[in-house]
């Protein structure tokens, strides 16, 4: 037995033999190489870390009913308070729930793959998770710190000694994007299927090969950054020590990264859209160049714009270029909203659960996307930056556009994964509980913003109280509302319906798996051949599949 | 059953020219009743700035909506439907260049007005401003001070000046990032630790912090434990109580 670290990795570097065990729950819970292990894996991280860090949102809430803090004993503790919330939902939420529970499940099959080209690559990462998420979370205990999730110096220095955790943390689950995203790589240049081309890949794999190409590049820059603050606290070295330009560069080296990570969280999200409404409307997917072009024109502009977080630091000819580039991200995203549109557009549009959630998050994201017109507008942010407007603009985009996919692509696979289906009545009951108070919750946000309360603060003055007061109680509704999917979920693994292999009507090849899939995902002795269109919905459209007999025998 | 999507798409488009109207009409009614006060000529630039995009992105967002959620509701289907849409792929290839030419439109203008525009406006305005009163702002963890050194005053804990007048505040920060930011005024400058930047406003209207919360000194960039009380009082005076104040100060 053992939890696979010795049979799987150590025993084989010596010259003995591999032995694993990926069977039965017990893969779930060892260092296993099996991407849908390590998937669940990931999803399960990214739920829990999701409760964790939204606790702590409702504690920053319950706080900010009083203009003089209700919650905390002491104004330390908010900091530290809404740092950490910040920084598991970015990193262990945000950029893992998608790519790393969804995309290592899926993207295998998807591309008519057995398995990933480095399985104990992937299986190790998720494996990152934990630790991390555990270290941020007790950072508390050795000191805490309160300089946000994004830990820039020199306050992060000076604070609290538990930024240590927070860099160590930030930058182990940086690893674990980047370690998931060469895998990602490899894997779709090596595993595909046969006649799975350039211009047959699912829309999902363009989506997770971008936002991987994103996080290759751009994760070792951030990842320094983080390591070099904390040489800078523990060794004594002297990266950020002096003021002035070493502060702006940490942050020039922050943004570097978590400009284009916002893509990453996003991209996979837009792909999972167009598989959605493909499905749920029967409708050939429309513009399919113009979404690829989408997601090429965002990888090579995202990575120019960073400096619009600077608008107020700098004041010279940067801001106009980066002002232009920045708006100019809205035509690429334009494509997924008209790819989106064209299909649905005279589809036969069926409102499951999974789609209802889609376009809801097509609602939300677009509300997230056009404030960040206010924010890319040097004038108008000279005035917002660093106010409720932002928090408003990127939880609308995150939570209402990102996580709001992942829970439609949790429902979407959920009988693909386990085999049964989950309650529609619920899941559609949560929906719309979740897309109401979401709503009410964030879209106050902007309006105390505009009214002059910044953000990171634990006090306010008393006339932003009303505001303030109905934000937190939408805000608590919205969190007791994610008992619902969660209760749903875990019933419905045990007692939901028996599902069929494939109940949505998906032509991609991850519904030729069966239901659960197997270990190596398809059953042996065949192997899928991709031979047409998948998302060809038109009457007598060939089939995209055909299997022919393996070459080699199992 | 076959669809008309040409009759579907004029729907479409009555809605929009229903829904526009009423929507900008609230976007003016919301600036004109709910927007919070603005108190300098800078002010009047970044609110002109927000104002304008308001009323374009509540324009764009009806645009984008309305055929999507039409769609949801119109061209429903029971659930266990199994019969596909049928439509061919190619359909509808001028609405993508209508698309792609709004888009860039769009843009275009949001980038040049109010965007360089604004942008223009406050550097002129800064560029103009010759020999403005100068103010000296020191934010530290977690206090302001404010020094006139032609006046001779130091280290006031009270941000007292003239209206109507450009002012120009030289900010500087010996600890960690803060930022200067009078809501009312509407515009802010970080503070870069060892750097000194430094901003014009011409307040327009003789407020202070006792008559609109607005007026206040706000640090808006997270400083640490005190950063949320990092406020100082503003008084935004005639030119005459000004020079009263600035002789009470000096001995
Ligand atoms: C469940 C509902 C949620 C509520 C009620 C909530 C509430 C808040 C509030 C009030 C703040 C501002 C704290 C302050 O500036 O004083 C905040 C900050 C933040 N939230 Fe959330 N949040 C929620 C979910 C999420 C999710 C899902 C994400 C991302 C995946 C997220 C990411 C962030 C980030 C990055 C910050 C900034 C932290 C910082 O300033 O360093 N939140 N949240
Ligand atoms: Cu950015
Ligand atoms: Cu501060």
């Amino acid at each position: 037995m053992g939890i696979g670290v010795w049979e799987g990795w150590v025993k084989p570097s010596f010259g003995g033999e591999e032995t694993w065990i990926n069977k039965g729950v017990g893969r779930y819970f060892r260092f296993g190489t099996e991407a849908k292990a390590t998937a669940t894996r990931y999803t399960i991280f990214a739920i829990a870390t999701f409760f964790i860090a939204g606790m702590l949102a409702m504690a920053i809430r319950i706080d900010l009913l009083s203009p003089h803090g209700m919650f905390f004993a002491n104004k330390e503790q908010y900091n530290e308070a809404f740092s950490i919330h910040g920084t598991l939902m970015l990193l262990a939420v945000a950029a893992l729930a998608i790519l790393g529970g969804i995309g290592n499940f899926m993207l295998p099959p998807m591309i008519g793959a057995r398995q990933v080209v480095y399985p104990k690559l992937m299986g190790i990462s998720s494996w990152f998770v934990p630790p991390a998420v555990i270290a941020v979370a007790m950072s508390p205990m050795v000191g805490g710190y309160e300089s946000g999730w994004m830990g820039f110096p020199p306050l992060s220095t000076l604070g609290g000694t538990g930024i240590i955790f927070y860099f160590m943390g930030g930058a182990t689950l940086l690893l674990s994007s980047w370690a998931g995203a060469i895998n990602f790589v490899a894997t779709m240049v090596f595993m595909r299927a046969k006649g799975m081309t350039l211009s047959r890949v699912p829309m999902f794999v363009y989506g997770i090969a971008s936002a991987s190409v994103l996080l290759i590049i751009f994760v070792p820059y951030t990842a320094s950054a983080f390591l070099f603050n904390l040489f800078d606290m523990v060794v004594g070295t002297q990266f950020y020590a002096l003021k002035g330009g070493l502060t702006l560069a940490y942050q020039d080296m922050f943004w570097w990264l978590f400009h284009p990570e916002v893509y990453v969280f996003v991209l996979p999200a837009w792909a999972l859209w167009l598989e959605i409404i493909v499905v749920f409307s029967r409708r050939s997917l429309f513009g399919r160049g113009w979404a690829a072009a989408g997601f090429v024109g965002i990888v090579a502009i995202s990575g120019a714009v960073g400096v619009h977080h600077f608008f107020t630091q700098v004041g010279d000819v940067r801001l106009p270029i980066i002002m232009g580039l920045t708006e100019m991200v809205s035509v690429p995203t334009g494509f997924f909203y008209l790819a989106a549109i064209g299909t649905l557009w005279g589809g036969r549009i069926r409102l499951t659960s999974p789609m209802l959630l889609v376009l809801m998050s097509m609602v939300n994201f677009l509300i997230g996307g056009l404030t960040g017109v206010f924010n890319s507008d040097v004038p108008a942010n000279l005035q917002i930056h660093n106010t409720f407007f932002v928090i408003g603009h990127f939880h609308y985009t995150i939570l209402g556009g990102m996580l709001f996919t992942w829970i439609a692509a949790l429902y979407y696979y959920f009988p693909k994964v386990t085999g049964r289906m989950v309650n529609e009545f619920w899941a559609k009951f949560h929906a719309w509980w979740f897309f109401i108070f979401f709503n009410f919750t964030f879209f106050g946000m902007y309006i105390v913003g505009i009214d002059g309360m910044n953000r990171r603060i634990a006090t306010y003055l008393p006339y932003l109280q009303p505001m303030n007061e109905w934000i937190s109680i939408n805000a608590f509704l919205l969190g007791a509302g994610f008992l619902i999917p969660l209760v749903n979920l875990v019933y419905s693994y045990y007692r939901g319906p028996i599902a069929s292999t494939n109940p949505w009507g998906g032509k991609t090849l991850e519904w030729q798996m069966p239901s659960p899939p197997p270990y190596e995902n398809f059953p042996f002795g065949k192997d899928p051949v991709v031979v047409a269109d998948f998302y060809n919905y038109e009457e007598n459209a060939p089939d995209p599949v055909i299997w022919v007999e393996s070459k080699q025998s199992t | 059953m076959k669809r008309n999507l040409w009759r579907d798409f004029i729907n479409v488009v009555i809605i929009w020219a229903i829904l526009i109207p009423i929507a900008q009409t609230f976007v003016f009614w919301s600036i004109d009743h709910l927007w919070p006060a603005v108190g300098s000529l800078q002010g009047e630039i970044t609110k002109d700035a927000l104002t304008f995009i308001y009323h374009v992105t509540v324009m764009v967002f009806i645009l984008v909506t309305v055929p999507f959620v039409y769609a949801a509701i119109v061209h429903r289907v029971p659930l266990d439907d199994k019969q596909s849409a049928q439509i061919h792929t190619h359909a509808f290839s001028p609405f993508t260049f209508v698309w792609l030419g709004v888009s860039i439109m769009i843009n275009t203008v949001v980038f040049v007005y109010p965007g360089m525009v604004g942008l223009e406006q406050l550097w002129n305005i800064s560029a103009d401003a010759k020999d403005p009163l100068v103010v000296d702002v020191t934010g530290q963890q977690w206090q302001w001070s404010f020094s006139y050194p032609k006046q001779g005053i130091m280290n006031s804990p009270v941000l007292e000046v003239p209206v109507d007048q450009p002012i120009k505040f030289i900010v500087k920060s010996d600890d960690v990032m803060h930022s200067f930011w009078v809501p009312i005024w509407g515009i802010k400058q970080a503070l870069v630790p060892g750097m000194t930047r430094s901003i014009v406003i011409t307040p327009t209207e003789e407020v202070t912090t006792d008559q609109n919360p607005l007026a206040r000194v706000q640090c808006s960039w997270d400083c640490g434990l005190g950063h949320a009380q990092m406020r100082a009082v503003v008084k935004v005076v005639s030119d005459k109580e000004f020079k009263a104040w600035v002789a009470s100060q000096s001995f």
